[in-house]
């Protein structure tokens, strides 16, 4: 190929200035590489290239819609993702802060004091910001259920993964959340 | 026929929007919608600085917190795509649509604490309709290359990484991947492939090889054009497998599948008059 026809070389050629834009999203993708953030529109995606363990014993979230284990893998796909990630998240916020929390106060933490205020309070969930997430679950459910709820219960179990199967260990769980439906009679 | 570099936009506009209004079709299938996620209180933007601005813009809680806001940009998103098609010399409209999908993107995916990568190259790929001229092949060519080393630097991590070479790695993968389908959904027929790989190890691990092939062919871009279009085959056959195999929706990234298509013609149109 001429070397005219390279993509640099037209790049240079055509618009000087389109290409230090691309000089420049190239060299952040770089250094999200090398950081290993994922920001938009830059990510380095390395798709399963890590080394994996199967696990042995691990937690899990179960949700009980009126006392049966609640299959959300059956909703829509976003749907059953969001429903998991939220519920999960919203554990976690529970248990100790929001897990960005570190994060943004680190990258934070150089701003002036304003900012970094106004931006800690925007990007942070705190338990106030958050109380409003049972009643949300219920109502998400409830819209793909056609039997009325009139419990949810979410109880983080404990399973091992042996034989090739996920089994619940026995007496490992904790009550997390309890729904009553208010106008269920 | 080709005649000017408008033509060949034209002609390319057209494949990105049909297949974006499929994207945007399998979103609402899938229940990736704004009105979905109305009222729902936690947030997360991840560690995604593009995430944090537009969080601190409180666009996003203002919308999601609106029934009227939500439901009217869900409309937008399904109505804008069509528009563009039927008033396809309109590149502002291109831009307008792109925005609105980037903020609903952006939202529905903070509502749902979760994070896609891939979608990246939807915006790849319909930006440059939003120019013309040398700047619009500049950019269509721009995102193949970028398309394809997101392709390329996924083999590299495999390798570099150690999953390539690991002995049953892909096998701890599946088990991983599909422990919530394990404990709440055995039947499903994505877990029962997956449960067949697990119990034959050696065909996991020949698949994976498989995977990282189709991935690496992806660095022939980079020497070559001749094979673009051939290349739309391991392109589309890695999204239906990472589903098939590992329930990843990836249909995002098959959108490249139009400069792969248009890449001869955008080699050749540098040449051609503008109009």
């Amino acid at each position: 190929m001429n070397y005219k026809d390279w993509y640099l070389v037209r790049l240079i050629k055509y618009n000087k200035f389109l290409f230090v834009i691309l000089l420049v999203f190239c060299g952040l993708q770089q250094f999200f590489n090398q950081v290993g953030i994922n920001s938009f529109p830059w990510f380095p995606y390395a798709m399963y290239s890590r080394i994996e363990y199967p696990p042995s014993t691990f937690k899990f979230n179960m949700i009980y819609v009126n006392n049966q284990p609640y299959n959300y893998l059956k909703l829509p796909f976003w749907s059953g993702i969001a429903v998991r990630r939220t519920s999960d998240y919203y554990f976690a916020i529970r248990r100790n802060v929001d897990p960005n929390a570190n994060n943004i106060n680190k990258r934070t933490r150089n701003l002036p004091e304003g900012m970094k205020k106004y931006l800690r309070k925007t990007l942070i969930n705190t338990d106030s910001s958050i109380a409003s997430y049972p009643q949300w679950l219920f109502k998400f459910t409830s819209n793909y259920e056609k039997e009325p709820i009139y419990q949810m219960l979410i109880v983080q179990e404990e399973f091992i993964y042996a034989g090739r199967l996920y089994k619940p260990v026995p007496g490992k769980k904790d009550t997390l959340l309890v729904i009553d439906n208010p106008s269920y009679d | 026929m080709i005649n000017t570099i408008e033509d060949l936009r034209i002609k390319y506009a057209k494949w990105a929007l049909v297949y974006f209004s499929f994207v945007v079709f399998l979103r609402f299938l899938g229940g990736k919608y704004m009105y979905n996620f109305v009222g729902q209180p936690v947030v997360s933007p991840d560690f995604d600085y593009l995430f944090w601005l537009i969080l601190a813009t409180k666009l996003p809680q203002t919308l999601i917190a609106s029934p009227l806001l939500s439901g009217i940009m869900d409309g937008l998103i399904i109505l804008l795509p069509i528009l563009c098609l039927i008033f396809i010399k309109n590149r502002a409209l291109i831009g307008v649509t792109l925005f609105i999908f980037f903020i609903h993107t952006i939202t529905t995916e903070m509502y749902s604490v979760s994070h896609s990568k891939t979608v990246v190259c939807i915006f790849l790929v319909l930006i440059p309709a939003v120019f013309s001229n040398k700047t619009f092949l500049l950019l269509a060519d721009f995102g193949r290359y970028f398309g394809a080393s997101i392709l390329v630097s996924a083999a590299y991590w495999k390798y570099h990484n150690g999953a390539l070479f690991t002995k049953y790695n892909y096998v701890s993968e599946l088990i991983n991947q599909y422990t919530d389908f394990g404990i709440l959904y055995p039947s499903k027929y994505l877990y029962k492939i997956s449960l067949f790989l697990v119990n034959h190890p050696p065909l996991a691990d020949f698949l994976f090889k498989i995977l990282f092939i189709t991935q690496a062919l992806f660095i022939l871009t980079f020497i070559t054009r001749k094979f673009d279009k051939l290349l739309i085959i391991p392109l589309v056959g890695f999204s239906i497998t990472t589903w098939i195999f590992m329930g990843i929706y990836n249909m995002d990234i098959t959108i490249l599948f139009v400069p792969f298509w248009f890449s001869m013609t955008i080699n050749q149109a540098y040449s051609l008059k503008a109009q």
